[in-house]
């Protein structure tokens, strides 16, 4: 009776945790997260006569993406929600840091705290490619990046993560 | 290739994102290098540290249906005319045409009073529940585990029982949004039949008899107890339903 609305269901929400996995990531707070994830599901939606099938989740994941930008930017400090400008910040240094011994890699909550507190623009990457599983190419997509960007977020986003999980925890010896 | 240029390559290698040309010569080089070996053994360790799925946020408990309902919202209520113009804009005549159609179809279809509207609800959540195979967010027969899974996700506690003796065994519960607030759907089975039971607080204190309807195939059965609204849609005949709420109000 509702083809679409029950077409969006089996299409799109079977891909609702992702959706709020990527929210909960860029935003940090539960209830902010879920409010997001809802009005981006809505927004999508709206657009659902638009979306002319191909990747469901990708699709969904860029209008969560755009979400949460948008919530960022009118509720966080301003550095944390200036999207990254390769530009300004120059190039990308690919050496590898060989004092990065990667200690506290086993703790998960040690992982869970370096990874909430790299900058939005690097957890997204790192989120979308080792939680997600997107390939760069999905990436580039969802974020509206060219795929080199997206390499380069993802080289200074594994070495800042890294250097974070090899140095001893604050307040620790 | 020299170590330099490795080093630009084995993030990509690491992501399998990398040609087979490619691939072979860091392989190769891999083999000799120690200190490049190392890199790609940091990435891997960091790879197994990010890949743990405690480190992956589900959606919590009751936004699934609460999208749901905003979406069937959506759907039937402010509907066609603002979806409508982007599609002549960008289209032209054949989605204008088309739009029109449906426009017309969602009108006639559109319910005309709360009572029907409500009717048109629960069966688009019973359809939906099938349809999305998201019968039950909690699976058990036992009445036991459904009633307290849905203690801290309702702001009532609705009434459990297993009509198994019966000849209507229950299957689960799931949380859905009728009538514009969060409701428990028992799910019952019956041979091959499903039923939803819907419960929700009632507004008014005074009890409703069973009063029964149709919709789009399915059988509706609705009373309350003043207490409780409760609502159960199944593709039963009219007869197996009642037999159903009299069966689960002798009790």
């Amino acid at each position: 009776m509702e083809p679409e609305s029950a077409n969006f269901d089996r299409t799109i929400l079977p891909h609702l945790d992702a959706a709020y996995n990527l929210a909960r990531w860029l935003i940090g707070d539960e209830r902010d997260a879920e409010d997001v994830t809802q009005e981006a599901c809505l927004r999508a939606f709206k657009f659902f006569s638009g979306f002319r099938g191909g990747d469901a989740r990708a699709w969904l994941l860029t209008i969560v993406r755009r979400s949460a930008w948008t919530w960022l930017r009118s509720n966080r400090r301003h550095e944390e929600a200036v999207e990254f400008d390769e530009e300004l910040h120059g190039g990308v240094d690919d050496s590898s840091n060989p004092e990065a011994a990667l200690t506290r890699a086993g703790d998960v909550d040690a992982v869970r705290q370096a990874l909430a507190t790299l900058p939005a623009i690097f957890r997204e990457v790192l989120v979308l490619r080792e939680i997600e599983g997107c390939a760069y190419k999905e990436i580039a997509d969802i974020a509206g990046v060219p795929i080199g960007t997206v390499m380069s977020r993802l080289t200074r986003a594994r070495r800042q993560l890294q250097e974070a999980l090899s140095t001893p925890t604050p307040g620790r010896p | 290739m020299n170590c330099p240029q490795i080093q630009k390559l084995i993030q990509a290698h690491h992501d399998g994102e990398l040609d087979a040309a490619n691939t072979l010569q860091v392989d190769e080089h891999l083999a000799d290098c120690p200190q490049c070996f190392d890199a790609l053994r940091r990435l891997s360790t960091l790879r197994g540290a990010l890949q743990n799925d405690a480190l992956r946020f589900t959606a919590p408990a009751g936004l699934r249906a609460r999208i749901r309902a905003s979406v069937a919202q959506t759907a039937t209520s402010e509907q066609e005319p603002v979806r409508a113009r982007p599609w002549f804009q960008s289209m032209g005549w054949v989605a204008a045409a088309i739009a029109v159609v449906v426009s017309i179809l969602t009108l006639t279809m559109q319910p005309a009073r709360d009572g029907d509207r409500l009717v048109a609800e629960l069966t688009a959540s019973h359809v939906r529940s099938l349809m999305a195979a998201h019968l039950t967010d909690v699976a058990s027969t036992d009445q036991h585990t459904v009633k307290p899974w849905f203690d801290g996700k309702l702001d009532f506690a609705p009434p459990v029982r297993d009509l198994r003796e019966t000849g209507f065994p229950l299957l689960g519960g799931r949380l859905d949004f009728i009538d514009g607030r969060p409701a428990a759907a028992l799910v019952y089975g019956r041979q091959k039949h499903f039923i939803n039971l819907f419960v929700w607080p009632a507004k008014t204190a005074a009890p409703r008899k069973l009063t029964t309807t149709q919709r789009n195939g399915y059988n509706l059965a609705q009373w309350s107890d003043g207490k409780m609204e409760f609502s159960a849609v199944s593709d039963l005949n009219e007869a197996d339903l009642r037999v159903f709420v009299s069966e689960w109000q002798g009790r």
